[in-house]
């Protein structure tokens, strides 16, 4: 049989394999080790294990739900497992300063290049306002936007895709 | 309590019906009916806690009145006829309500139409159309980003039954789209509550106003670039703002973040009344100011009163192009201000209610 601190450590690897789920929408996948979600791990020499796992935030509704699950799932399959009690710690305040660092400054790098990329700069609202009095790309796509729906019905569609 | 000239505009508001018989009957309609329950009592101090039964009540037009105009110093305030039907036989709030308020309030109240977009663009434009003729001063469109039971998802980008929609919108005079997101209205997929799509009606639609509500609650960075980029995105602090009393250090990160990106304009107060009792969120955002570690880390001016004043009020009149110094002549000798001054002070949280329901105020309740 596995030692505890074998079955613990094992625990830990496979919860690496969790991504939390916002991350996966906003399409910067980070596991909720990395993220510092998972707060605690233990288990007995019989095998009985108990993981505590907190949320970004406090309105998450996914994490009792959804993460909890995929724990769940993960945990049970480990060998050595017996028994797993899973709980979720509503006092846990997250910040990013819990991430793995390497994986936030892989993320901030990320998010620097799309910026760069997209030329995001703050408050970049203020210069696109002052710039609307000129014909803009807005209006093109606008007209874009109505010449292919307008097509689609002329073909015999409805423009309607409900 | 804060000076009684700041001209406080609720962005969100509602009178939801929260009773059992109004459920459909599925998992999700549940979720979120506790999930109402769970922010009302986990979120606010005792003296703002209602007995369950009382709260997951059907709240009426005149509940909203009594605990916005007379329990705090909010002076209008939004309205939204929601159309969640798979959650709600009604859609949670119903028309009926919102043009009662419309009726009844005419000074007091910015109406969003709701208009459900799973039912084709065809039913959507004869909705809003006869919708419209009820309430022509409508100033907006409320959405929301999925349905359940089956599940599926609307996306604010679809240029063949978003807009359309939009389209109709703007004609008819419609300032302002607000959209759900952030917040999974109970155990459903994610992926429609995240804020990628507001990019491109935003372009498209460069002379009406997207309002992220919820803003922060999830996909916080993306819904600051979005405030960032496009002069017509707003962040709705619906929920997010009770942050500001349950947990400012959260409160904090969240508004240095829209404040970067956003800055001061671009953010709405907004306290979801009577979901939160508003006038804790009204007297924390004013007392609210950056943190010296977050102003050293984004380079961020504190924040002014009148960037304050800005937050609670002036932005959304602004965005809908309402003239504060008309609205002040609206209230200021309407029934409601009268019995206010009659009153000397705010009633206190949610008196109104427990007067009507008969239930005790809680021991611990002192006014506010």
């Amino acid at each position: 049989m596995a030692s505890s601190d074998a079955i613990v450590a094992s625990v830990r690897k496979e919860l690496d394999a969790i991504y939390d789920p916002c991350s996966l929408s906003a399409a910067m996948p980070v596991s909720i080790v990395d993220l510092g979600l998972v707060r605690s791990v233990t288990a007995d020499e019989e095998g009985n294990v108990e993981v505590t796992v907190g949320a970004t935030s406090p309105g998450c509704v996914l994490c009792p739900t959804v993460m909890w699950r995929g724990v769940q799932e993960v945990v049970t399959k480990v060998d050595g497992v017996r028994s797993a009690n899973l709980r979720v710690d509503t006092d846990f305040f997250w910040t990013p300063a819990a991430m793995n660092q390497d994986v936030r400054a892989a993320l901030d790098a990320r998010r620097a290049e799309v910026a760069e990329r997209d030329r995001y700069r703050p408050q970049e609202w203020r210069r696109v306002a002052a710039e609307r009095a000129t014909a803009t790309n807005t209006d093109k796509n606008h007209r874009a936007v109505k010449a292919i729906r307008d097509a689609r019905v002329e073909a015999g569609g409805s423009g309607d895709d409900s | 309590m804060i000076p009684d000239d700041v001209f406080v505009i609720d962005a969100i508001t509602h009178t939801y019906n929260l009773q059992r018989s109004n459920m459909q009957d599925n998992i999700f309609a549940e979720g979120l009916r506790s999930l109402f329950w769970r922010f009302a009592t986990g979120w606010q101090t005792e003296e703002h806690h209602l007995p369950q039964e009382v709260y997951e009540d059907d709240w009426t037009p005149e509940m909203l009145v009594e605990v916005a105009f007379l329990e705090s110093q909010t002076k209008m305030a939004a309205t939204h006829n929601l159309v969640l039907y798979s959650w709600f036989h009604d859609g949670l709030v119903s028309f009926e309500k919102v043009a009662e308020l419309a009726e009844k309030w005419p000074t007091r109240f910015f109406i969003y139409l709701g208009i459900d977009p799973f039912t084709g663009v065809k039913s959507c434009l004869e909705d809003l159309r006869i919708q419209l003729e009820a309430i022509p001063d409508a100033v907006g469109l409320k959405f929301y980003p999925d349905r359940v039971d089956p599940l599926g998802r609307f996306r604010m980008d679809d240029p063949y039954l978003a807009f359309p929609l939009f389209e109709a919108a703007e004609e008819a005079g419609i300032r302002t789209i607000a959209v759900h997101k952030a917040i999974p209205n109970g155990p459903v997929p994610i992926e429609p509550y995240s804020v990628g799509d507001i990019d491109a009606a935003a372009a498209t639609f460069p002379d009406l106003n997207f309002e992220i509500v919820h803003a922060g609650m999830a996909f916080l960075e993306e819904t600051a670039m979005a405030v960032g980029r496009f002069p017509n995105v707003y962040a709705n602090l619906e929920i997010t703002g009770q942050y500001a009393v349950h947990m400012p250090d959260w409160f904090d990160e969240i508004m240095s973040m829209l404040l970067f990106w956003g800055g001061p304009e671009k953010i709405l107060h907004s306290t979801g009344n009577l979901l939160f009792h508003p006038q804790q969120q009204i007297d924390a955002i004013w007392n609210y100011q950056v943190s010296q570690a977050n102003q050293d880390k984004y380079q961020l001016s504190p924040l002014t009163e009148e960037d304050r004043r800005l937050i609670l009020g002036g932005n959304y009149a602004r965005m809908v192009g309402f003239d504060i110094e008309e609205g002040r002549r609206g209230i200021e000798n309407d029934e409601l201000s009268q019995r206010l001054r009659a009153n000397g002070e705010l009633r206190p949280p949610y008196s109104h209610w427990r007067e009507r329901a008969g239930v005790p105020a809680p021991a611990s309740a002192s006014g506010t």
